[in-house]
C-alpha cells in the first residue's frame, strides 16, 4: 500500500459515526409498515381498476348479446309487432293455438301472454 | 454469535428479531458507506433506511449463492449510484451552488479535506468509483469487489489503479 492509498483509508468516516441503533430500528420498522400499507393500498386500487375494466367490457358484451337474442327470438317466431300485424288476419285459431303451445313448451310464458294480448287487442280493433 | 445465514433463515421462518440483529450488525458499515459518499449523516441514515426496507422485502428470495455482506454491499452500491445520479441533476438545477474542486489549490492539506476527496471520488467514472468506494469504505479485497460488482478481479484492480491515478492528479498529489 503506497502513501496515497494510506491517506485514502484514513479518510474512512464510518469508524467515527455514532448512530442510535434502537432509534434507527424503530423508525425503520415504521417505514416498513408504511411501505407495506402503501403496497396493499396500491394493490387494492389496481384490483378495483381491473374489476371496473372487466365489468365495463363484459357489460358491453352482455348488452350486445341480449339485443341480438331478443331480435333473433322475435323474428324467428314472427312475433314482432309488424309480422303479427300484417299476417294476423290470415291466422286461423289452430295456428294460433300451435304457436301458443309451442311457446309454453319452450317455457316462454311471458311471450305467450304477449301473444294473447296482441291477438285480443287486434280483435277489439 | 449466530452466522448471517442462520439469522436470515430464522427471519424467513418468521422471527423478526433476527432481522433486527442483522440490521444492527451491518448498520455502522452501511451508514459509514453512505456518509463517505454524501457527507451528510441525515442523508446517510435515510439511504440506509431505504436499503434495509429493500432488504426486508427481498431477503425471502436470498439464495445463499454469495455471502450476505456481498449482497448487502451490492444493494448499497446501487443505492449510492442512484443517489449520485439524482444529486447530479440537483446540482445541475442549482448550478450556482456548486463548489468547484480546487484543482489548482496549492494548499495540499486543504485539498486533502475529506469532503473534497469524496466529492472527487464521486466524479470518477462509474466502474472506478464503485471499486474505490468498496475498497476504501468497506475495506473489501479485490475478490470481494469482483463478487459485488460483477467485474473480473483483474479489471477491478486496473480500475482501482486508474482511479487512484486520476485522484492524485485532481488532488495535486505528487
Amino acid at each position: 500500500m503506497n502513501d496515497f492509498e494510506e491517506k485514502l483509508f484514513k479518510t474512512n468516516y464510518h469508524k467515527k459515526i455514532l448512530v442510535d441503533k434502537d432509534n434507527f430500528l424503530n423508525s425503520l420498522h415504521l417505514k416498513i409498515k408504511k411501505t407495506e400499507e402503501k403496497r396493499k393500498l396500491n394493490n387494492a386500487y389496481y384490483g378495483i381498476i381491473v374489476l371496473f375494466l372487466f365489468l365495463f367490457i363484459n357489460q358491453n358484451r352482455l348488452m350486445d348479446n341480449s339485443i341480438e337474442y331478443l331480435y333473433y327470438e322475435d323474428t324467428l317466431y314472427e312475433l314482432d309487432f309488424y309480422s303479427i300485424d300484417s299476417d294476423s288476419l290470415q291466422f286461423d285459431d289452430e295456428y294460433t293455438y300451435d304457436v301458443y303451445m309451442f311457446l309454453l313448451e319452450e317455457g316462454d310464458i311471458w311471450q305467450a301472454l304477449d301473444l294473447i294480448n296482441e291477438l285480443e287487442n287486434e280483435v277489439k280493433t | 454469535m449466530e452466522k448471517d445465514s442462520e439469522l436470515i433463515e430464522q427471519f424467513n421462518n418468521g422471527d423478526l428479531l433476527s432481522f433486527d440483529k442483522l440490521v444492527k450488525r451491518y448498520l455502522d458499515k452501511t451508514i459509514g458507506f453512505f456518509f463517505n459518499i454524501t457527507g451528510n449523516q441525515m442523508t446517510s441514515e435515510d439511504l440506509a433506511h431505504e436499503v434495509f426496507v429493500v432488504l426486508y422485502k427481498k431477503l425471502k428470495n436470498f439464495k445463499f449463492q454469495s455471502k450476505f455482506s456481498t449482497y448487502l454491499y451490492r444493494i448499497n452500491m446501487n443505492k449510492a449510484n442512484s443517489w449520485i445520479k439524482r444529486n447530479k441533476w440537483k446540482k445541475f438545477l442549482h448550478i450556482d451552488d456548486i463548489k468547484e474542486p480546487s484543482f489548482e489549490n496549492s494548499n495540499i492539506e486543504k485539498a486533502w479535506a475529506k469532503d473534497e476527496l469524496w466529492k472527487n471520488i464521486n466524479r470518477l467514472p462509474k466502474k472506478q468509483r464503485q471499486v474505490v468506494t468498496l475498497r476504501i469504505s468497506n475495506e473489501l479485497s479485490f475478490k470481494e469487489i469482483s463478487e459485488c460488482t460483477g467485474l473480473k478481479e483483474g479489471t477491478a484492480k486496473v480500475n482501482y489503479h486508474y482511479a487512484l491515478k486520476t485522484l492524485k492528479k485532481w488532488m495535486n498529489y505528487e
